[in-house]
């Protein structure tokens, strides 16, 4: 076992630069899915090439993006049952997907998106608290305080008149980095994920309908990747959007 | 949202809600260098141009696959860029061999014109930035990366053991990280 590691270990290099065989690919895809280490040297030799790439820009040929342009779906479909775009960061594409879109589709006529600040982005996180800060002077927007069980931690979120929302999650202590917080919504009395916020997450962005949508927001704590479902209304935090 | 100081992350979520104005913004800051290394690695220029609309079509159509936690964007966008545009040259290149005349000579003639492919693709620009390798760390890098072999033919092309081409690949990836995050090159937009 450990020699079978380590042989897959010294391919986490070439594996990152796509120089493995097909079977080979398919051993370290499989480490990857469990080993949060080996991800975060693939990740690393990644950003290592793209940095040295980066050292000088390089022209595009003119016209490549009226290509791109010509090629997209202009117009945003027209909903469905299925409805908008959800995009929770950090989730991993398996079934599970399935079932969330279907949580969604129980709240049609909202569309419902999450962003989280990138983490490792400083002047990300105090751009979206700038915008927090102006969203909660803003007149006619809701605000809510949601606290643990305990009353040991707070987290203010804020939702503008417009329905573009805010939390504030740095004081959610971090988790492991196979777990992640859950963002819900009670939404005409039905709980909607809202999105994953990271094992440590910032400010997060989301968006819905109009602030009297929503009229209280949960996080919980839950599998990497998030669930497709609340068990419960109580949540990890909870507080009434008012 | 104002596009232009908007960080990558942002700029993904907007195009969840069709936003064409963060794709251009995204395109604006990383279209050049996902062309750029597709044109490196095929060494033809529509081919590139494919690939990278690949590129940015897929992050238009499933923005979700993008994980901030992960990397930074140019990072996702440059590994789905040459992730392509290895398929595509590996390919070619087993066209090209197909065609050959069979035998020993020809294939160790293959070789040799993709070695110098691979040396007339690699410009000076990234050859600067590959300097802090060893010679060793860098020849296997380059063949790997831009060349789109596997280390094992790495290794048959350099006359090297397996193992030493997987070390070296591996020890010169964390040597640039090392040197790129003492020399402050950062990544993303804004």
């Amino acid at each position: 076992m450990n020699d079978d590691r380590e042989h897959l270990e010294s391919l986490l290099g070439a594996y990152a630069l796509d120089a493995v065989d097909n079977d080979e690919r398919a051993a370290v895809q499989a480490l990857l899915r469990v080993d949060a280490t080996a991800r975060a040297e693939v990740d690393a030799h990644r950003e290592a090439v793209a940095g040295a790439l980066a050292a000088r820009f390089i022209e595009v040929p003119p016209g490549l993006w009226d290509r791109i342009v010509g090629s997209l779906a202009v117009a945003a479909p027209e909903p469905t049952g299925d409805l908008a775009r959800v995009l929770p960061i950090s989730r991993r594409r398996w079934a599970r997907r399935v079932a969330t879109w279907s949580v969604v589709a129980a709240a049609a006529a909202i569309a419902i998106i999450v962003g989280v600040a990138a983490l490792r982005d400083p002047k990300s996180n105090a751009s979206l608290a700038a915008a927090m800060s102006t969203a909660r002077g803003t007149s006619g927007s809701h605000l809510a305080h949601l606290v643990s069980s305990d009353g040991g931690v707070t987290v203010e979120a804020v939702v503008d008149p417009h329905g573009h929302g805010f939390v504030a999650g740095t004081d959610l202590p971090a988790l492991a980095d196979d777990r992640t917080y859950q963002l819900w919504g009670v939404v005409g009395g039905q709980v909607i994920s809202l999105g994953v916020l990271g094992h440590q997450p910032d400010v997060a962005t989301f968006s819905v309908d109009s602030a009297a949508s929503v009229t209280e927001l949960l996080i919980s704590n839950e599998v990497r990747g998030g669930v497709p479902r609340n068990a419960n209304t109580t949540g990890l935090l909870a507080g009434k959007v008012t | 949202m104002d596009i232009s100081t908007a960080s990558d992350a942002s700029l993904v979520v907007a195009l969840a809600r069709f936003d064409q104005e963060a794709l251009a913004e995204i395109y604006r800051r990383h279209g050049g260098v996902v062309f750029g290394l597709s044109r490196r690695v095929l060494g033809a220029q529509a081919q590139a141009e494919e690939v990278a609309q690949e590129v940015f079509l897929r992050l238009w159509n499933d923005p979700e696959r993008y994980d901030a936690e992960r990397g930074s964007l140019r990072s996702f966008l440059l590994t789905q860029a040459h992730g392509r545009s290895v398929d595509v040259l590996r390919s070619e290149l087993a066209r090209r061999k197909r065609e050959l005349r069979e035998g020993a000579e020809a294939m160790v003639v293959s070789d040799e014109v993709d070695r110098q492919m691979i040396d007339a693709a690699v410009s000076t620009q990234v050859r600067d930035a590959m300097a802090v390798l060893h010679d060793g760390e860098r020849e296997a890098i380059e063949l790997a990366y831009f060349g789109g072999h596997t280390y094992r033919e790495v290794a048959t092309m350099l006359g090297e053991a397996e193992g030493t081409v997987k070390s070296r690949i591996r020890a010169g990836l964390k040597r640039l990280k090392t040197e790129l995050s003492g020399s402050g090159v950062t990544l993303g937009g804004a």
